[in-house]
């Protein structure tokens, strides 16, 4: 007996050996050739993969044959993000090794002025302003600078206005929606927040439809809303979608900046950012989206996976709408098979710019509801592609109202305006890099045309330099939000604290409160109380209004503290 | 003379005693400089921080503010007072509830009742196993589909409405208390490892002396090994007190990085409040007075509890 235990002990420690000399092998270290004509890269692997790299390795490599250029790409990883790669990028290239690097979460703040001071190459010239290389080689007719959207490449620029990044992917926030479950309740994408809203009631309370009658959400456990708690930013890109719509690009930049119209800090005015009209809009509709009394069981203490777990199923607590981007596909894709039932939208235009452009108070005076009802109705002729006049010209036949060309500027952009998380991604080539021109060449074919159907295909995203809506793809969701990104009217928002506001610190959306929905479920503020409606809208007036105020009044009361920290003289 | 100049040469090291010396010097110098930079510095310059604007001016608003911020909400929107609270309660729970327990707890496993191994095992669970991974499982338990919102219920409490949502971590009147009773479990198995050990380095001896005496299990324990192994016991409560403002048991990752629905504490906000501010370039004055406000109440509790407890018992020598 005793033999048998030992001889099993024995077989036992060396299959544990073996596993763990297994497990060494595949810790082996990535290996960096100091061939100049080899480019070391290392890639972000985020909600995008990086099937992408290996195939643009191997497009490269056969392209540049004749040359011998060649990819070296090391182990793909999550962590090549951030400080880790401003680090790297800080020890050099004579110590890196790496050329090239696809990132995430790095701006060019950290790697042109950060405390290391410049890191990266300048690829204005080299890159940016020559065309891209297809797979033959071949020069394409345009400039990549053309290709890419001027919002684009101003994020990708240096504090001197040179270009030191290369956006790798568009990125786009908006909102995941669960179109089979919807279309059971007869609803169908809103584009404005009301529509939206009304969704979420009907949802929320009931319906019947096609005869059939669906019963409230806390009894069918299918919830209009769910959302990530902790310190994700996804419901933040709705805010800071809201902000911008009603108050305009340049208002938005207002905000983030405390920069006024003529260039000047708002030394002694910085808090008039958070009293618009539009801070106020916003918070309102975050008070009645972010509801936690129709999210659905577990929102406020779920993370990512949980949250778009609620999104893909039909059974237990789920939900229909979550706010997200592009990338969930990806992170979905192991665990559910359903994927044709979901879709992608933009943020919907906040209901309250309708009212600012064709209510009351305007040479229109129209009804709340009917200038709902025109906001919406051009807002689908603006996702139609089509130009002002055209759009003009429709609504004088169709609807027989004469809208003036600025209020549908207005709505074309707050519809073209998407939050890009894309431009977080960027690429840069290391200072001093020993295969800098290979890397440009690299960078080159990464936006050429043949790379960009590629690149849809291979990440299930849209690359900044396509020009057309990803039909690569299987999927509706990465059609849609790729559709988001070539609109004629796109704008990009992306996280962008500048100016008197990133002197004074105040990097956040709000100054005061914990992390948006976290303090509005804090005040647990609803019309809704177990499946039935028991309080109208202003609930969510009132409470916004309140901590608008309570915003407004923190900002005052610390505001000379702040400036003198800062070591801003008034 | 003679007998002068060799006692003189006998302090004269040899060339391996000097070759030691090297080695121990080199030895030790990275532990120094590691104090040097780590410690003595980073503490230097947090102090000098706190006194200065972010142009390197004398001030001491920094102080005011960290003072003003202990009975009203600060800029970023927390109140200082309450965290200490929590922190205290935390604190307590830890080392005035718990501690005693921890200690008979320990004593009866050395004791080898039956099934010792097996729960020695499961104390050893929450220390082999990541924090993240623990609290996690935490997480789950207290979740709105977890075990205990039943248990709770069926004992009769009235739960908020949001926590029977969205779990006992979701509402600021269960979630603080919901940290206190995992608190409490936990740490009825705190120093386990520690305590084992200088209970075993008792000598048998003193114990069989005892029982020959006709002390029963519980007088050993307060009058033999309570006695015998209080130095350890003084040094763990040195150190508990040395962090009696800064215990935060994992606040962090219980409310995902956001100190939300009132669970806050002091620990918590020093390393929130110093990542937040990092985004923005850093401007660290207002946390190193907090830093330096929050020192100046712990160290004269710290000071003064060592000398209470070195004095407490009289040091046994075996």
């Amino acid at each position: 007996m005793k033999k048998i235990v030992k001889s099993l002990s024995i077989v036992i420690c060396m299959f544990l050996a073996l596993g763990q000399g297994v497990l060494f092998v595949a810790c082996s270290r990535d290996k960096v050739s100091n061939d100049p004509k080899i480019v070391n890269v290392r890639v972000y692997k985020g909600g995008y993969g990086a099937d992408w790299v290996y195939e643009l390795e191997r497009r490269f490599e056969k392209a540049y044959a004749e040359e011998g250029y060649q990819m070296n790409i090391l182990t793909p990883s999550l962590d090549n993000a951030g400080n880790v790669v401003v680090t790297e990028l800080a020890a050099g290239h004579a110590k890196s090794k790496i050329d090239l690097y696809f990132t995430a979460g790095v701006t060019m703040d950290m790697v042109t002025s950060g405390s290391y001071g410049m890191l990266v190459e300048d690829i204005s010239e080299s890159v940016l302003a020559k065309p891209a290389i297809g797979y033959d080689k071949q020069e394409e007719s345009i400039k990549i600078n053309e290709k890419a959207t001027a919002e684009t490449l101003k994020y990708m620029q240096g504090s001197d206005g040179k270009g030191y990044g290369f956006n790798w992917v568009q990125s786009v926030a908006g909102f995941a929606v669960n179109t089979k479950k919807l279309a059971k309740y007869g609803l169908d994408l809103p584009k404005t927040t009301n529509e939206m809203l009304n969704a979420f009631d009907v949802i929320y309370k009931g319906t019947t439809h096609n005869g059939v009658t669906i019963e409230n959400s806390e009894k069918t456990k299918t919830f209009p809303i769910t959302y990530v708690q902790g310190d994700n930013g996804y419901t933040l890109c709705m805010l800071n979608v809201m902000l911008a719509q009603y108050e305009g690009i340049d208002g938005y930049g207002q905000y983030w900046s405390m920069v006024d119209a003529d260039g000047k800090e708002m030394v002694d005015n910085g808090m008039d950012v958070f009293k618009t009209q539009g801070v106020l809009e916003m918070l309102k509709v975050a008070f009645q989206t972010f509801d936690a009394n129709i999210a659905s069981y577990g929102t406020t203490q779920q993370g990512v996976d949980q949250a778009q777990a609620q999104i893909m199923r039909e059974s237990g607590d789920n939900a229909i709408f979550m706010a997200n981007g592009d990338w969930m596909l990806n992170e979905v894709k192991l665990n559910f098979k359903n994927l044709d039932d979901i879709g992608f939208m933009n943020f919907p235009v906040i209901s309250a710019l309708g009212t600012k452009l064709f209510g009351s108070g305007t040479s229109y005076a129209m009804t709340e509801t009917e200038s709902e009802s025109l906001l919406s109705y051009i807002i689908g002729l603006v996702d139609k592609n089509m130009t002002i006049e055209d759009i003009i010209a429709d609504v004088n036949t169709n609807k027989a109202i004469d809208v003036d060309a600025e209020s549908v500027n207005a709505i074309a952009k707050a519809r073209g305006v998407y939050y890009a998380r894309g431009i977080e991604h960027a690429a840069f080539i290391t200072k001093d890099a020993k295969s800098k021109d290979v890397a440009e060449l690299v960078l080159r074919m990464f936006a050429s045309d043949d790379f960009s159907r590629d690149f849809a295909k291979y990440s299930n995203a849209s690359s900044p330099y396509a020009k057309e809506k990803n039909t690569q793809t299987e999927y509706k969701f990465v059609e849609q939000a790729s559709e988001i990104a070539v609109n004629r009217y796109m704008e990009v928002l992306a996280p962008n604290v500048r100016g008197l506001r990133k002197k004074v610190g105040l990097a956040n959306i709000f100054s005061h409160v914990p992390h948006i929905p976290i303090y509005i479920n804090g005040l647990e503020v609803s019309m809704y109380h177990d499946g039935k409606q028991i309080a109208d809208e202003n609930v969510y007036y009132d409470a916004a209004n309140k901590m608008r105020d309570a915003e407004v009044n923190n900002v005052t009361d610390n505001w000379s503290k702040w400036l003198e920290t800062a070591g801003v003289s008034r | 003379m003679q007998i002068i100049k060799k006692q003189k040469r006998k302090t004269l090291y040899s060339s391996f005693e000097k070759r030691d010396f090297k080695f121990i010097y080199l030895l030790i110098l990275f532990p120094v400089l590691q104090f040097l930079v780590f410690w003595l510095y980073v503490n230097l310059s947090s102090i000098t921080l706190a006194f200065q604007t972010i142009d390197g001016i004398f001030t001491l608003d920094n102080i005011k503010s960290a003072f003003s911020s202990l009975t009203k909400q600060d800029m970023y929107g927390f109140n200082l007072g309450k965290m200490i609270l929590r922190s205290l309660s935390i604190w307590a729970i830890t080392n005035i509830v718990c501690a005693p327990v921890a200690v008979a707890a320990t004593y009866i496993l050395f004791k080898r009742v039956m099934g010792h191994y097996v729960f020695r095992v499961c104390f050893m669970i929450p220390g082999i196993v990541g924090g993240v991974v623990w609290i996690s499982l935490l997480r789950y338990l207290v979740a709105y589909d977890g075990p205990v919102i039943d248990i709770v219920q069926s004992l009769g409490v009235q739960l908020p409405p949001m926590a029977l949502r969205n779990g006992l971590l979701s509402h600021e009147a269960t979630a603080f208390p919901t940290i206190l009773v995992i608190t409490f479990i936990t740490s009825l198995v705190g120093n386990n490892v520690v305590l084992t050990g200088a209970f075993s380095r008792i000598p048998a001896e003193i114990f069989e002396s005892s029982r020959l005496d006709g002390a029963g299990f519980w007088r050993e324990f307060v009058s033999i090994s309570l006695p015998c192994v209080w130095p350890t016991l003084a040094t763990l409560y040195t150190f508990a007190f040395c962090s009696i403002l800064t215990a935060d048991n994992n606040v962090f990752l219980f409310s995902q990085g956001t100190g939300s629905n009132g669970m806050a504490t002091v620990g918590f906000y020093l390393y929130y409040l110093t990542l937040k501010l990092s985004e923005t370039g850093g401007n660290y004055n207002y946390p190193a007075a907090l830093g330096v406000l929050l020192t100046m109440f712990a160290v004269p509790i710290a000071l003064t509890m060592k000398k209470v407890l070195e004095k407490a018992v009289e040091p046994v020598e075996y």
